[in-house]
């Protein structure tokens, strides 16, 4: 049974990559957000594998949805998706429960092996 | 097993969790971060009770115990937050801590079970039976019953490990490693700090111990595990030397005072001795005997001295978290750097800063940062960075409180101060004129309520403490660049080397720490001068002359020669506080007792700074 990923990001542009790298690798994308608030929401209902994470979004940012997610599933594995220049902010998101991070502009390679040592 | 080697284990590491437990309790009845504080302290006390538990000292392990379950409630949430627990958690750690110093004596206090039924009562917890059962722990915690202890006594590992250089955001992939060391066991000697991790010039490696159960083998997979890690490098730690129990005794700090209060007599009765011994030199013998006796009080002095210094990096140690908080509430991403030159200070020196310091930081993060799309814009990094640093100065320690934000808007200050009628709108408003009018009391009130986008706030209250105590306040900034703020206090309270200057009939003392030499008025170059016996009013001073002496001040910025009418030398001096008759001026900061027994006034320089009017010609 392949993974069923969370994908969250503002952007639309960022969810549609990301979707098409792990749908091409053979993952089971079952649901999108677009803000932090949306992420924990989706989170509880959909209960996926995986949840990619964007680390700047309206409404509630990606490190506080990491902390609302790690507190209804402690066990919750996240992959944060950071930009150049936010190793404070991506620092953080790993204090507060994050399981690794890929840096944008995305290599699907680099993506797929960072989710990959997330659900080892 | 080698009881001798454990014993100092269990001291050595339990005081240190015993003042991690502190500086979180602190933390907690500030702003920090109560869940994380909480977390801590259950860490702390659960490891102290594993330790205690182990080697048999029932009462720690069972007060650790009492105290471990209370916070297991706050820190899950069956226990409401109460404004009382600060107190009840630090009488806790104190009883602790009489424990574990009584352990080094080779003994142990009796259970304080008035402090464990009010532990238990908050804790809703069955009353203690008085007798100790190594407890079930509620929940699962990374740190196993007695390991960390164990592990550390047989030599932890020494790990060290290297992010692949092309690896984007090294210090969070280092984080990530980091993390994974952690979920292992215990992580110690983490360098460079954790702090360091999130900065930009983070190298991508660090080194630490780890104390963990798992093989070597396994702890290398788990890092490289992350990714993008070039090397991982996992060995068994040499063992700690293991260096003799240092015995302890303890003793209140009142009676510290008291012992240093009588050295510091000591000191000038030696001198006096001296001074008699040298005006009258007729036997050899006593000449040699006040010598020794000399030398011997010079030694006691020492040692009284360095009872009371304590490391500056103790009264830096809390402000990480006060920054980080700051940022947090407003916004803004802070750093803090420090630096403590590793550099000790009077104890009761310390103390009286550590307010000052918190209001200097405070303002920096509050009214120095900019907001971080204004520092873009004036290309600066969003982060802004507050330096706290100590320095040391001839007999003076120097802290620095920096930022590298916007710097005070003179122009605006200037106009506020104009409008009061401190300064004339033409003068110009160097930094020491800048300090002076900020350390108007009524000033920063004012500014605080017109939102003027400079300081002041509190900085009267920081310049009034600093006089008190015998320092003085330096402010520089640079427009666009920051601002940074120097308390500079002596290395010790109480007894000053000072120069004794003459005035007509009367001797006085003027501290060393403000003085950068002596000259005749003529070689004093291009500073203004000050007579002091005009400044005193003394009808038989002599008229300064060109060839008559100055003591060279400096204080702040600025340097100013004092002309006087003879230099007496030097002399370490008791400064004693006192109620100044009100004839006097302000700048005097205490009265002593001189080798020859006669009284003389110390002059505060940095208070004769702030008052005289023709220090700012």
């Amino acid at each position: 049974m392949s993974h069923r990923v969370l994908i969250c990001d503002d952007a639309i542009f960022m969810r549609t990559m990301i979707a098409d790298i792990l749908t091409q690798a053979g993952y089971e994308v079952v649901g999108e957000a677009e803000s932090g608030t949306q992420a924990v929401a989706r989170f509880r209902e959909l209960r996926p594998d995986l949840v990619t994470m964007d680390i700047v979004m309206p409404d509630m940012g990606g490190i506080d949805a990491v902390r609302a997610i790690r507190a209804v599933d402690a066990n919750a594995r996240i992959l944060m998706c950071s930009a150049m220049g936010q190793q404070a902010l991506v620092v953080e998101a790993i204090q507060a429960g994050a399981k690794d991070f890929v840096v944008k502009p995305f290599q699907p390679s680099r993506v797929l092996e960072a989710v990959q040592r997330v659900l080892a | 097993m080698d009881a001798t080697r454990y014993a100092a284990l269990f001291l050595a590491e339990g005081r240190e969790q015993l003042a991690e437990c502190e500086r979180l309790l602190l933390a907690l009845e500030g702003a920090g971060d109560r869940a994380e504080a909480l977390a801590g302290l259950f860490r702390a006390m659960h490891t102290l009770k594993g330790m205690a538990a182990t080697l048999g000292h029932g009462v720690i392990a069972e007060t650790a115990h009492r105290t471990e379950d209370l916070l297991d409630g706050l820190r899950a949430g069956r226990l409401a937050w109460t404004p009382a627990l600060p107190e009840l958690l630090l009488r806790a750690t104190d009883a602790l801590r009489a424990g574990v110093e009584a352990v080094a004596e080779g003994g142990e206090p009796p259970l304080d079970e008035a402090l464990c039924r009010a532990l238990a009562a908050v804790a809703a917890a069955p009353e203690p039976t008085g007798t100790f059962a190594v407890p079930v722990l509620p929940g699962a915690e990374p740190v196993p019953l007695h390991t960390t202890f164990e592990l550390r006594a047989v030599g932890a590992r020494r790990v060290e490990v290297t992010v692949a250089p092309e690896a984007p955001l090294p210090g969070a992939r280092a984080m990530l490693a980091l993390a994974r060391l952690e979920a292992l066991g215990q992580v110690l000697d983490l360098a460079p700090p954790a702090a360091a991790f999130p900065r930009d010039d983070f190298g991508g490696t660090f080194r630490c111990r780890l104390v963990s159960p798992a093989g070597d083998d396994e702890v290398a997979e788990a890092v490289r595990g992350v990714g993008e890690i070039a090397r991982v490098a996992v060995r068994v730690a040499e063992a700690e030397p293991a260096a003799a129990p240092e015995r302890t005794a303890r003793v209140t700090l009142r009676r510290l005072d008291r012992l240093m209060h009588a050295s510091g007599e000591l000191v000038v009765a030696r001198n006096r001795l001296l001074a008699q011994v040298a005006a009258a030199p007729r036997d050899p013998a006593l000449a040699a005997a006040a010598d020794r006796l000399a030398a011997l009080v010079g030694a006691v002095q020492d040692e009284v001295l360095a009872m009371r210094l304590v490391p500056v990096a103790e009264a830096f140690a809390p402000f990480p978290r006060v920054v980080r908080e700051l940022g947090r509430t407003l916004g803004r991403p802070v750093r803090l750097e420090t630096d403590d030159g590793g550099i000790e200070l009077d104890r009761a020196l310390l103390d009286e800063l550590a307010d000052p310091l918190l209001h200097l930081v405070r303002n920096a993060v509050d009214h120095g940062l900019e907001a971080p799309a204004e520092r873009v814009a004036a290309g600066k990094p969003a982060t802004g960075t507050v330096t706290l640093a100590a320095r040391r100065e001839r007999d003076t320690v120097s802290l620095l409180v920096r930022d590298d934000g916007r710097g005070i808007d003179r122009d605006r200050v200037r106009a506020r101060a104009v409008a009061d009628g401190l300064v004339d709108a033409h003068a110009p408003l160097d930094d020491d004129a800048l300090l002076r009018v900020l350390a108007r009391p009524g000033f920063s009130t004012a500014s605080r309520v017109s939102g003027v986008s400079g300081r002041g706030v509190g900085v009267d209250v920081v310049f009034t403490r600093l006089r008190r105590l015998g320092g003085s306040v330096a402010v520089a900034s640079v427009p666009g660049e920051g601002t940074t703020f120097t308390l500079r206090v002596p290395r010790t309270l109480a007894l000053v080397r000072a120069l004794l200057v003459d005035v007509g009939a009367e001797r006085y003392a003027v501290p060393l720490a403000f003085v950068e030499g002596v000259a005749r008025l003529r070689d004093a170059g291009a500073r203004p001068v000050l007579a002091l016996g005009a400044l005193l009013g003394t009808p038989e001073a002599a008229a300064p002359s060109g060839a008559g002496p100055a003591v060279l001040l400096h204080v702040g910025q600025r340097r100013v020669a004092l002309a006087v009418d003879r230099l007496v030398g030097q002399q370490e001096v008791m400064l004693e506080a006192f109620d100044p008759p009100a004839a006097l001026p302000p700048w005097f900061g205490g009265v002593t007792i001189l080798a020859e027994g006669a009284p003389a006034l110390v002059l505060d320089a940095a208070a004769l700074a702030a008052e005289v009017p023709a220090w700012t010609a």
